[in-house]
């Protein structure tokens, strides 16, 4: 029993049931089944601890959670396992998983989150616990739209333009945060039993489509006790959207370099790409968010 | 395919320090390696882990996290060639879970420091209480607790310091050398001598001294504060105080003293820091 | 061993791409990437087609201030790092010995 999705620009029709993702319709990009999956791949071009991965094949192998394999940018396979908790399902497979079959699909995944505004997407990079959920939290209750939380996907429209497309409609924020925004148990949901995580999605606004792409910010910790902002040197700029691609290591074993050097290379030369240090013990919600919002308009 | 050397010591013991120096006499460049890009890289940086394990800490829990870790190091050290250096402050076992894989371990280096200078120094890191330093060591410090927020480096269960002590030095598979902060402040060549020597490197003794020379406490206490020190948790407090030993003597209360000696007595002895209170 | 007279192009297993003033590359079968700036960046634009080393280094000497000698010698180590890395390779053209001036770079 197939049920239709939309996420990431994409039609997902799945048997595992989603939560939270609107509803899609017309002919799947990517199909989910269960189904069974081997518990290696032959001959891995790359692998981590969970997973591994060759061209066109990725397998990821969470011990009392579930086996994946994304094939070919287009098919999933699950083999949930017999306690497998659904949540956990779910944020696996719309995290590592997809990011796996969109750098099959050529797409850019960075790990940032987005907003939108007059002059097009922004989008918040950062390694973890720089920041980026709390910023798109505080840019959210300013009234921006948000693109998406922790994995941000850029394509080339139709029109030849660096487009971000829609993400996950939630933000995951850490307990202080969503405190911060007066959210508690009755209006966040726990995102995953034992981890202080919630997922959020009221009452921010998502967008339904994709934007143009405007700038990137790039959020650092630094020792200073100011915020500083800074446009990156040519000679950073790529380097800066290397380290920012979510999971490096699965698209190398993929071998989809070449796909992400051309479309990285272009981002760098054309996208305005900003550093935000922040002080080391203080998020800077405001001054942070002031500089967003700027390149938002 | 690489083999690790684990700097493993209590927090505040030395630990940036023996990084700089082992740095510096590697490189052997022309001017003092920078403080930002010492060899040893925490082992429980969260970025290492996320990028090694293919999902990200923040969607584990703690336990499952404490169980990848092995495999993660192992694996690094698989795609790296010749000595690995990775600095630690967990125990090696977080509860059951080992987190050191044996088989491509080649040594550790335990850095050791008097448990008394070590509260005062702590209690300055953390920006709290000297009790509550002294407590911690104690009863169990665990570093980057998330506690309503995700924090940089993932949650290091560190123990008391006695049981720290024990988790490094008994019954381990490869050899383990012991060093103590207050000789590397004393008798540095020495000190350091035997810290490149356990490395399984021929000691140069003229480009040992001159990488001591360039990782002395006030080159890298300048450094700290023109350059930032990227692993400071506080930006109030600066990490590289004093280096003294013996300053608990002036900052410690005799009853905070003789809770530390209490309960730490015996590994304090194997240390020989025992016969120094009085 | 690259000498003056060699005739050396960037390698076919190679993307590379201008970032304003720099250039970043990437080594397809190695996948390892490369950058330049400034100097750097110029040269490597210079290797797209096929160069003979003589020739490269005219049209940089009448580029930047340096002596014919050692920007020879820097350009030759460069290009020799470059070509032991697979990075660079020769190129059997002889007949491509245009200087840099015609493919107007």
């Amino acid at each position: 029993m197939l049920s239709l999705y939309r996420v990431f620009g994409l039609t997902v029709a799945s048997e595992l049931t989603l939560t939270g993702l609107p509803a899609g319709s017309g002919a799947p990009d990517i199909t989910v089944r269960l189904g069974t999956v081997p518990s290696h791949l032959p001959n891995p071009r790359g692998r981590g601890v969970l997973f591994e991965a060759l061209p066109g094949a990725y397998l990821l192998r969470v011990d009392d959670t579930a086996r994946f394999l994304a094939r070919d940018g287009c098919e999933v396979t699950v083999a949930p396992s017999a306690s497998a908790d659904p949540r956990r399902l779910q944020t696996l497979l719309l995290g590592a998983v997809f990011t796996a079959l969109l750098h099959q699909r050529g797409s850019l995944v960075l790990h940032a989150s987005g907003l939108a505004g007059p002059n097009g997407a922004v989008l918040v990079a950062g390694h973890s616990g720089a920041g980026k959920s709390t910023i798109a939290a505080e840019l959210a209750s300013r009234g921006y739209e948000v693109i998406g939380d922790d994995a941000a996907v850029i394509v080339v429209g139709d029109g030849d333009e660096l487009m971000v497309q829609p993400g996950l409609p939630q933000l995951n924020l850490w307990k202080d945060a969503a405190t911060h925004l007066g959210l508690d148990d009755a209006t966040a949901q726990v995102a995953l039993p034992e981890i202080d995580k919630y997922i959020v999605s009221q009452p921010f606004a998502f967008v339904r489509g994709p934007h143009r792409l405007a700038a990137i910010c790039v959020i650092e910790l630094g020792t200073g006790d100011e915020v500083v902002s800074e446009e990156l040197a040519d000679s950073e700029r790529f380097s800066v959207l290397k380290e920012q691609t979510r999971q490096f290591r699965v698209m190398n074993a993929l071998g989809t370099n070449s796909s992400h050097f051309q479309l990285a290379s272009r981002v760098a030369a054309q996208v305005p790409i900003v550093r935000i240090v922040r002080p080391l013990r203080h998020e800077a919600r405001q001054q942070v968010g002031d500089i967003v919002a700027a390149l938002l308009g | 395919m690489g083999r690790i050397v684990w700097l493993a010591s209590y927090p505040k013991s030395g630990n940036t320090w023996v990084r700089a120096v082992l740095t510096n006499y590697l490189i052997d460049g022309a001017a003092p390696a920078s403080i930002n890009d010492l060899v040893g890289r925490i082992a429980s940086d969260r970025r290492l882990f996320d990028d090694l394990t293919g999902v990200e800490a923040s969607d584990l829990t703690a336990a499952e996290t404490a169980s990848y870790r092995a495999e993660a190091y192992r694996l690094l050290a698989q795609e790296h060639d010749g000595l690995l250096y990775l600095k630690i402050h967990d125990a090696t076992a977080s509860g059951s879970v080992r987190l050191i894989p044996d088989d491509v371990t080649a040594a550790a280096i335990y850095i050791a420091r008097n448990p008394l200078d070590v509260a005062v120094s702590l209690a300055s890191h953390l920006d709290c209480p000297i009790d509550e330093a002294v407590a911690r060591i104690c009863d169990g410090l665990t570093l980057a607790e998330p506690r309503g927020a995700l924090r940089m480096q993932i949650e290091q269960r560190v123990l008391s310091w006695g049981a720290h002590v024990r988790s490094w030095l008994d019954d381990q598979t490869f050899p383990v050398h012991c060093v103590r902060y207050e000789d590397m402040v004393e008798h540095p060549h020495d000190a350091f001598r035997g810290i490149v020597e356990a490395t399984g490197q021929p000691v140069d003794e003229q480009r040992l001294s001159r990488a001591i020379d360039r990782s002395t406490f006030r080159s890298l206490q300048t450094q700290e504060e023109s350059s930032g020190f990227a692993e400071r948790l506080s930006a109030r407090s600066r990490f590289f105080r004093s280096g003294r030993s013996g300053q608990w003597q002036e900052a410690l209360q005799p009853a905070q003293v003789r809770r530390v000696v209490g309960t730490h007595s015996a590994e304090m002895q194997r240390f020989g820091y025992v016969s120094e209170v009085r | 061993m690259i000498n003056r007279d060699s005739v050396v192009v960037r390698s076919s297993r190679l993307m590379s791409a201008d970032v304003g003033n720099a250039v970043v590359v990437l080594h397809l079968e190695r996948s390892a990437y490369f950058d330049f700036d400034a100097t750097g960046a110029d040269v490597w634009r210079r290797l797209e087609f096929p160069v003979r080393v003589s020739a490269l280094v005219d049209t940089l000497v009448g580029k930047y201030d340096v002596t014919r000698e050692i920007c020879q010698r820097d350009v030759l180590a460069f290009l020799q790092d470059a070509f032991d890395q697979d990075m660079v390779q020769m190129a059997t053209d002889e007949s491509a010995s245009a200087d840099s001036a015609t493919q107007g770079r």
